[in-house]
């Protein structure tokens, strides 16, 4: 009996741990006194955000920054439409803030989701290649549409319904006819290869590119894809000769690049007259809250600290950080070099150790 | 009283046992909330013909099993996943079917939409590996996936709709802009 008794309380034992093994999960850290400070950002601000993190956590070791990257789009629909609670939100678009941010209300009153961005760095399009691309030694600034059109060549193109680099890459292709005098470089390089066809119209100075609601592609030439890191990726196999990208991520995985003239490359202030003179027209709403109108314009990153952010004081920290010598560093050494002034549309709205800054 | 006491730790440790597998295998999670129970997805055919379908009606359709995952814009791997759902064909066959030259709007709770291309509602997609390479797939179908890795979907995974893209060999990837979450609408689009 005293045995039976024995082993009953043994087997007591074994389901209280068993109990208790069920209740906690592989890798569960008990909670720590650090900020866990959350930052949502554009895809193409990954490399330098890493940088920016690593350094950042070295020099405040309270503060842990926990990083998203997203298209920019849906970083910030992340905040407004989908109860995310983010400190830092920051896009490929400063655009964005703004139209998306200022007048969307917050659920539990009228606050804006933000009052206030800080336009913080630019970049420019241009064509990301190998050495190993088909006529490598012979495209430049005057004749890459020529080589791309060539039907021995291949070139990527990332969808403009899903990412900005789409419909970006449609606008340089387009401002290229006007820069060029040539009126038949849209449809060569890309243009004849779509199915259904995307129409061009034009109104006075400005031509919009109507793409429909299915996107294919009928040459084998040009590959479509839903994301430009896919297209970095056929590049870097060798499966891809040319593709349009931003001069910070073609450099940053270490691909060739060639500039384009600053007239459609969306990188200078004194070209915005002539960056405006495209439009992209989405023929389906893919958000509801977002109209799928987009104009040329200068490539602007913008971010804020949403009015519900948890860690305000933290977030305006890393703001500093960013803005600083070492995050300028940070971002020459990612080939994305910050504004040599950030500016802010409202700097009255701003924490109080940002408005020095502006 | 010691054959009471032995009964009684007897008791407990079952008990105990029993609370920790309960806690383990959470059979809750496939018994549909009122949230899931009172969903309706409308189906809208070419000619305007339309349906509206509750949870139950569409669990009650011919499924089909399959395996696959998905990436984010930035290259983030989710899953993959053993999807069971019913397929985007079948739910179209509902309303009058989908021809080639048409197309799918796929509306979402949330506002967000997207179209496939008859040949995608097909099942014609380019794959990935989980390392993100290009690689030749096998058969492939889309369907409408209400249950994920034998659970109802969570409300962060697109409870309790969300398309998904599954076939062979497993462990294929497909870009995960086509995996609408939170699936209330499907529209048959006329061709151009």
């Amino acid at each position: 009996m005293q045995k039976m008794h024995k082993h009953l309380c043994l087997l007591l034992i074994m389901a209280i741990m068993a109990g208790t093994a069920g209740c906690s999960r592989p890798g569960q850290q008990p909670s720590d006194d650090q900020v866990k400070l959350k930052v949502i950002i554009a895809g193409s601000l990954l490399v330098p955000f890493q940088s920016l993190e690593k350094e950042f956590e070295r020099q405040n070791p309270g503060i842990d920054v926990q990083m998203e990257g997203h298209g920019s789009v849906q970083v910030i629909r992340a905040v407004t439409e989908l109860g995310d609670i983010a400190d830092i939100t920051a896009v490929a678009d400063a655009q964005l803030i703004p139209l998306m941010m200022y007048s969307s209300a917050m659920p539990d009153g009228d606050q804006a989701y933000a009052d206030w961005t800080i336009r913080f760095s630019t970049n420019r399009l241009g064509i990301a290649y190998k050495d190993e691309s088909a006529y490598a030694a012979e495209i430049n600034a005057d004749n890459w549409h020529e080589i791309m059109s060539r039907p021995d060549v291949t070139i990527g193109l990332a969808d403009p319904r899903i990412d900005a680099m789409g419909y970006r890459t449609l606008m340089a292709i387009q401002l290229a006819e006007d820069y060029y005098q040539d009126d038949t470089i849209f449809e060569r390089t890309i243009g004849s290869a779509l199915d259904p066809t995307m129409k061009i119209s034009t109104e006075g100075d400005v031509d919009t590119i109507n793409v429909p609601e299915v996107v294919k592609t009928t040459q084998p030439r040009v590959k479509l894809r839903s994301y430009s890191i896919q297209l970095m990726a056929l590049l870097e196999s060798g499966d891809l000769d040319y593709s349009f990208e931003y001069e910070s991520v073609a450099k940053q995985r270490g691909l060739k690049f060639l500039a384009l003239p600053v007239g459609i490359d969306l990188s200078s202030p004194d070209f915005e007259p002539q960056y405006q003179q495209v439009e992209v027209n989405l023929d389906f709403r893919r958000f509801a809250s977002v109209v799928p109108n987009f104009q040329g314009t200068r490539i602007v990153y913008g971010l804020t600290i949403p009015n519900n952010a948890l860690h305000p004081q933290e977030s305006a920290r890393f703001i500093e950080f960013i803005l600083s010598t070492d995050g300028q560093g940070i971002f020459d050494q990612s080939y994305q070099p910050l504004l040599s002034s950030p500016l802010c549309d409202n700097p009255q709205a701003l924490p109080e150790t940002l408005q020095t800054w502006f | 009283m010691k054959d009471r006491k032995s009964l009684l730790i007897l008791f407990t440790g079952v008990l105990l046992i029993l609370v920790s597998v309960l806690a383990y295998i959470q059979p809750w999670q496939n018994w549909p909330d009122e949230e899931t129970k009172g969903w309706q997805l409308t189906v809208v055919g070419s000619d305007g013909n339309q349906k509206v379908l509750s949870f139950q009606d569409i669990r009650e359709l011919p499924a089909h099993e399959g395996n696959g995952g998905f990436f984010s814009t930035v290259g983030i791997v989710f899953g993959p996943y053993q999807a069971k759902g019913v397929t985007l064909e079948e739910l179209c066959n509902i309303v009058g079917g989908i021809k080639p030259n048409e197309a799918l709007m796929v509306s979402a709770r949330d506002g967000y939409s997207t179209v496939l291309s008859y040949e995608q509602v097909m099942g014609d997609f380019i794959t990935y590996s989980t390392e993100l390479k290009e690689v030749p797939h096998q058969e492939l179908k889309t369907i409408l996936m209400y249950q994920q890795d034998s659970r109802l979907l969570s409300d962060a995974d697109g409870k309790p709709l969300r398309i998904a893209i599954v076939g062979s060999p497993p462990n294929l990837l497909t870009e995960g802009n086509y995996w609408v979450k939170w699936v209330n609408k499907l529209e048959v689009l006329k061709a151009p």
